[in-house]
């Protein structure tokens, strides 16, 4: 049986999608700046793309969505505009938490290095960060608060509707990291008091190498890149069409069967952790209850969240045991030492990540080979065998 | 693939994998911490390793690279085997390992190497210490909580 649960690094291409995006790589393949009609009726379709985008998230106008390349770039771009901003009026200090993705706490590095003072607040042990914790951080001169919308290893959901009125209400700008969120839980920018909002097409069935940035009307960009007028002068280069349609029917489809999929994930979901805390020794990452649908992060004490991954591809289940962005190094991942996963169960870490083509046997498959291969990693770990011992000895 | 055929082959069909119960020598090398522990197990007879074993805790680098080497000094001298136990001879054997990796070699080999002393130690047998590694020679920071 194969099984793909990596679906918080990449998901499958949908039908919709793809088959909105064919006709733009063959047939619609003008250049949307061009005069000529040609070009001009590309133009019309990235814009209903924009207005489709908008009204899945929220936004007031069509005007407030740059298309992007992806998370990393909106993450990036939505930062360093809210620092120059800040700059402007005097105001250098960043609110952020310790669990960000990479595209926002490396872009915060870099502010730091150009004289931004960066304080990054702790999730608790359940992997949330409170508004009241948020709150106590803002000061005076805090330019900017960006917090993520729901984490991309643990699933856990931020409070982003209370921290977004605390920023509107002290007059600090706002901006939510949605890239895991987008197409799997209600996100509306207006309720939220959002000013700043990055989502990648990937990660709900959209094709790679589009992304959005929303920006409140009003709030400048700054561009990253110099270039043509494209995206009103915030983004030059010419558009990625393909993805840019792709994006937009995938998200409008994610968006209107959001409800049905998301009860059908949770029950998924919650159908694997039974499974697979029955298994001793083992501890879930992040609340139960604060979650994304389909996000399982789990812990086995005594074996290695790599030689976990490679044994279930071996067999056919394709999952991860942290972020795809980082899967090169041999460090704990940031994310569960920054919610105090104890050190015995920090390396023996799966991500499980389910989509709408999972299936119920495709869980029971997942729990069952997991709960195999955690038993053959323990038959020869000495970790594990001196656990056991010191077990033991206490129950003597 | 992180890894090459060789060390993907030897991670899913690891040989001498489990401890011995009549070993001669044991050697431990890492921690929880520093995230790999290598356990290796040598049966003696004569002089020659006629048996090996080892447990892991950690990734493919480690139990593919426990695998080769245990396989190898079998039927060596611990003189032989102390020579093979070489770091950048088992990431030849490994056929490359990624270089982030490479940690898991010297584990590999320093393991083997404890395990050596440990069977001189228990037998009363004369050695140089300087043939050994003094333990962990690529970390720096054990105190740290994690390296």
């Amino acid at each position: 049986m194969y099984v793909y649960a990596d679906n918080a690094a990449a998901t499958k291409l949908s039908e919709k999608a793809k088959t909105a995006m064919l006709p733009y790589f063959d047939e619609l393949y003008a250049n949307p700046s061009a005069i000529h009609s040609a070009g001009q009726k590309i133009k019309d379709d990235i814009n209903h793309s924009r207005e489709t985008v908008a009204a899945a998230i929220g936004a007031e106008q069509a005007g407030e969505i740059t298309f992007t390349s992806g998370g990393t770039e909106s993450d990036n771009q939505a930062i360093m505009s809210a620092a120059a901003l800040g700059a402007e009026k005097g105001k250098k200090h960043i609110v952020s938490t310790d669990f960000e993705h990479h595209a926002v706490l490396h872009t915060l590095n870099k502010l730091k290095k150009q004289g931004f003072e960066i304080t990054l607040a702790r999730p608790d042990r359940n992997g949330i960060v409170s508004a009241e914790t948020i709150a106590a951080l803002i000061r005076d001169d805090t330019a900017l608060v960006s917090v993520m919308y729901a984490n991309n290893e643990i699933g856990t959901i931020q409070p982003i509707g209370e921290i977004g009125a605390i920023c509107r209400e002290r007059g600090v700008l706002f901006h939510t990291d949605a890239v895991q969120a987008a197409g799997h839980i209600s996100i509306d920018v207006k309720r939220d008091n959002v000013d700043l909002l990055s989502l990648s097409g990937h990660k709900f069935h959209g094709p790679k190498g589009a992304g959005v940035l929303y920006a409140r009307k009003g709030i400048a960009l700054s561009r990253l890149m110099e270039g043509g007028g494209q995206e009103k002068s915030r983004r030059p280069g010419t558009e990625n069409v393909p993805a840019i349609i792709g994006l937009a029917a995938a998200l409008e489809e994610s968006v209107s069967n959001m409800e049905r999929e998301s009860e059908y994930l949770t029950t998924l979901r919650n159908r694997i952790i039974a499974g697979l805390t029955k298994i001793e020794g083992s501890v879930m990452n992040g609340s139960e209850k604060q979650r994304l649908p389909g996000n399982i992060n789990i812990s086995f004490e005594g074996t290695d969240g790599e030689s976990l991954v490679l044994l279930l591809y071996h067999i056919g289940i394709t999952v991860s045991n942290g972020s795809a962005c980082t899967s090169v190094s041999t460090q704990p991942s940031h994310v569960l030492r920054s919610i105090g996963v104890p050190k015995e169960y920090i390396r023996g870490t799966l991500r499980i990540t389910l989509s709408r083509y999972n299936t119920a046997e495709q869980a029971d498959y997942i729990v069952e080979s997991v709960t195999k291969i955690v038993h053959y990693l323990r038959s020869f770990s000495p970790t594990w065998k001196e656990k056991i011992l010191e077990d033991k000895e206490r129950a003597v | 693939m992180l890894y090459n055929h060789t060390i993907t082959d030897h991670f899913l069909h690891p040989q001498n994998i489990g401890a011995l119960n009549d070993a001669d020598g044991i050697g431990e090398v890492g921690s929880i911490s520093c995230g790999e522990v290598v356990r290796i197990f040598i049966k003696i007879n004569d002089g020659v390793i006629i048996k090996t074993g080892f447990e892991v805790f950690g990734g493919a680098a480690a139990i593919a690279g426990a695998s080769v080497l245990t396989e190898l000094v079998k039927g060596k001298t611990t003189d032989e085997a102390l020579h093979l136990a070489d770091s950048g001879k088992l990431d030849t054997l490994l056929d490359g390992l990624p270089p982030s990796r490479l940690k898991s070699a010297v584990f590999v080999c320093e393991a083997l190497q404890a395990a050596i002393k440990n069977y001189y130690d228990n037998n009363g047998i004369v050695y140089d210490l300087f043939e050994f590694a003094l333990g962990c020679s690529m970390c720096d920071g054990c105190g740290d909580e994690f390296v």
